[in-house]
């Protein structure tokens, strides 16, 4: 299925694999979030590469933490458009301090391309009939829309209030300046 | 009232070009129809039986007379010449093609109205007690609240698609106009004991198929908390909530699911996890809302005014309606009036282009330009000084607006119904012009005195019945309609659903069977005793022996 980053397809390195079967690989693996937690909780540890874990939107929430260095990539089911779980579950990963790539994989359409980012996606995987019938073009346009929100603390750019604030200790400050 | 920024204008504005582009993407077909739903839904757009209706948000209920203005120009270039007011404050057209939508919005745009999120499965427009700030019970005006919630609320990235449609309402009075206990969450302006102002939150209140009334999660929540506690109870509910099957999606279902107490646990647990994103609040965010509703330059009047009260004493048709539509002003010599959408025999929230004119420039002349919409479908002119009412009664009348009806049984609430909506089983505006005709004596009516009536065309209850003194539902059986009555409902802070009486009646019958009802509450009520008071001495039993007596 076709990955986007950045309104852009790009191709993916990513191998989809049983936790057992990513030991004897030498590419990065994506595995079930269930084994991964198993064996998470038996300290066996997996093969040397890469690990992506494909978490469902029926995961519980409050066991997405402790993703160990080994984890690169998170990948969050949306079962169809409007099952909005994942935009929750993905608030989760990155406050239990997640830094590498965040996934969303389902019948998304590119107009859900900015309310993914700004709860912290890096990627969007899409099946193949979407991508082409929406085209890169669409999600290259969704890419940069909303540049400004009302929501802070969630993507990376200051939210409208987080402005609108910094707007006005600036103005104090330049009417502070033609005081003196 | 509230003045977008420049943050605000570029982002309605970067709104309408969306839409106008997703809407040539239905129309190139890169879009689905499926696809292209959630989207021109969460931008106000249905398709209702006979054509495609825009509903535009008027948030909290307040409009300047410039929007006024505007809404009646939009109803007159893209419509048939009306608007119908809704039960959340909002407006819809009935009749706009789909293609001229986009110009409709960029339009409303200009004079700072949207139709983002009057529809869909996510936070629809913030709802407010119509009497904020001129009221003389609040302990704060809600609307700085609630346009923060606006704002917080718009395209939230993580709440955009919900199990279900998500309803906010907040109150500033202890005297509840808001109907805080049917909301997905109601919040209550309270003083704490420290005379800090905070919010009481109610939560999974609501009527449709299953109505319930809203349940206290937190006493008091700071504001400067406030943004942060709401993420965490729409996170527990965008986790947790029903996606199986709609009737079952909405948050109260799930708070009935876990219990109160349970709900409570995973919302603060969320509150309290460490690292959250929750938003606080910016106070001099709070601050630069409130400067905006600080409300107009008043003059220094007399409390009584002597060409009122001359032509109180002159004009008995005033002093009915200066009776009942008129409430008292927090600001000595001012009234805040309301003017009912509701002429027996018309469609209850109805205005003609014409009547939104006139209420908008009798807003400029009379009330600081300044007006509210009610989720009784009914128009405040919140700031008029009092020597200036009887004027503005007379101005009223040329346009068949100086009903005195306001709270009687002409005063209906009622859903748009089969007439329009896809969803309904039975036609509610019919009924309601046959019963208002049926009680159109304005004697009468005082007689009777405060009683409201609510009409829905379906169970989804968009016309309020389980909190009507009597609600009326519409429901279908065998290709025919009939109509069950509902006793007892109050949305005020005696929240009670009403009582089904028995079997349904036909479009024929339902008038005089209101008729029977009405007649015996003002045969066996006691000096004083309002209906709702009387229903709730003598039992709903009683008025259902009534009924139901010859019942066949």
């Amino acid at each position: 299925m076709p990955i986007i980053r950045k309104g852009i397809f790009v191709s993916d390195h990513w191998h989809e694999c049983a936790l057992a079967e990513s030991v004897h690989h030498h590419r990065d693996c994506i595995v079930p979030f269930d084994g991964w937690i198993e064996s998470r909780a038996r300290g066996s540890r997996t093969g040397e590469a890469g690990l992506g874990i494909l978490v469902g939107p029926q995961v519980c929430a409050e066991s997405l933490q402790d993703f160990d260095p080994q984890v690169q990539l998170v990948v969050i089911e949306f079962s169809s458009a409007g099952d909005g779980r994942g935009f929750s579950l993905a608030g989760y990963v990155r406050r239990a301090g997640f830094t590498g790539e965040m996934r969303a994989r389902g019948p998304l359409t590119p107009e859900q391309y900015p309310h993914l980012t700004a709860c912290g996606f890096d990627t969007v995987e899409v099946p193949e009939e979407l991508a082409q019938r929406h085209g890169e073009l669409s999600w290259r346009r969704c890419f940069g829309a909303y540049p400004n929100r009302y929501q802070s603390a969630l993507g990376t750019r200051a939210s409208i209030v987080q402005q609108r604030v910094g707007d006005m200790d600036s103005r104090a400050a330049q009417r502070g300046e033609e005081l003196v | 009232m509230y003045r977008y920024d420049e943050f605000d204008h570029a982002f309605v504005h970067e709104r309408v070009a969306q839409f106008r582009h997703q809407l040539q993407g239905r129309i190139d077909g890169t879009l689905t129809e499926e696809e292209f739903r959630p989207l021109r839904l969460m931008n106000g757009v249905y398709l209702q039986l006979h054509a495609y209706m825009l509903r535009v948000a008027i948030p909290y209920g307040t409009l300047s007379s410039v929007q006024m203005h505007k809404l009646a120009e939009l109803s007159q270039r893209y419509d048939r010449g009306y608007g119908h007011f809704t039960t959340r404050q909002n407006i819809q057209y009935n009749w706009p093609k789909l293609r001229d939508i986009p110009d409709m919005l960029n339009e409303l745009a200009e004079v700072e109205m949207h139709a983002i999120q009057t529809s869909g499965n996510c936070i629809r427009n913030i709802t407010c007690d119509p009497f904020a700030g001129v009221a003389d019970d609040e302990v704060e005006d809600p609307r700085p609240l609630a346009e923060l919630i606006r704002q917080w609320s718009t395209l939230h990235p993580e709440f955009s698609y919900l199990p279900r449609k998500f309803k906010i309402a907040v109150t500033g009075s202890p005297q509840d106009r808001a109907a805080v206990y049917f909301h997905d969450i109601g919040l209550r302006i309270v003083r704490n004991a420290a005379g800090d102002t905070g919010c009481e939150v109610i939560v999974g209140g609501g009527q449709g198929r299953t109505p319930v009334v809203g349940k206290v999660l937190a006493q008091f929540v700071a504001k400067s908390k406030l943004l942060a506690y709401l993420e965490s109870i729409l996170r527990v509910y965008n986790l947790h909530g029903r996606r199986d099957n709609k009737y079952k999606a909405r948050i109260k279902i799930l708070v009935n699911s876990l219990g109160l107490d349970e709900f409570r646990r995973e919302v603060e647990l969320d509150f309290a996890s460490p690292g959250g994103h929750h938003p606080d609040l910016d106070e001099s965010e709070l601050a630069r809302i409130e400067q905006y509703f600080a409300g107009p330059a008043y003059l220094r009047l007399p409390a009584h005014n002597a060409r009122l009260a001359a032509a109180l004493a002159t004009d008995p048709a005033f002093g009915h309606w200066y009776k009942q539509n008129v409430m008292t002003h927090k600001v000595p010599g001012y009234a805040a009036v309301t003017v009912t959408l509701k002429n027996p025999g018309g469609i209850p929230g109805d205005a003609t282009a014409a009547q939104m004119v006139a209420l908008a420039e009798l807003a400029e002349r009379y009330s600081f330009s300044e007006l509210r919409i009610t989720h009784a479908q009914n128009v405040v002119l919140p700031d008029v000084r009092g020597d200036d009412l009887h004027r503005l009664w007379q101005a009223l009348g040329e346009h068949g607006l100086s009903e005195g009806n306001r709270g009687l049984i002409t005063d209906i609430i009622a859903c748009p119904g089969l007439d329009y909506c896809t969803l309904a089983n039975a036609r509610s505006i019919p009924i309601a012009q046959t019963i208002a005709k049926q009680f159109s004596d304005p004697q009468r009516q005082r007689e009777i005195g405060p009683l409201t009536i609510n009409i829905s065309g379906c169970m989804n209850a968009c016309g309020h019945h389980h909190v009507g003194h009597i609600g009326i539902l519409g429901v279908e059986k065998g290709g025919q309609e009939f109509y069950q009555i509902t006793l007892g409902g109050d949305s005020s802070l005696s929240a009670q659903l009403g009582e089904r009486l028995g079997p349904g009646f036909s479009a024929n019958e339902i008038t005089p069977a209101i008729e029977k009802l009405v007649d015996y509450y003002c045969e066996h009520r006691s000096e004083a005793e309002t209906f709702l008071q009387c229903v709730r001495r003598v039992g709903v039993a009683k008025f259902k022996d009534v009924l139901y007596a010859n019942y066949t």
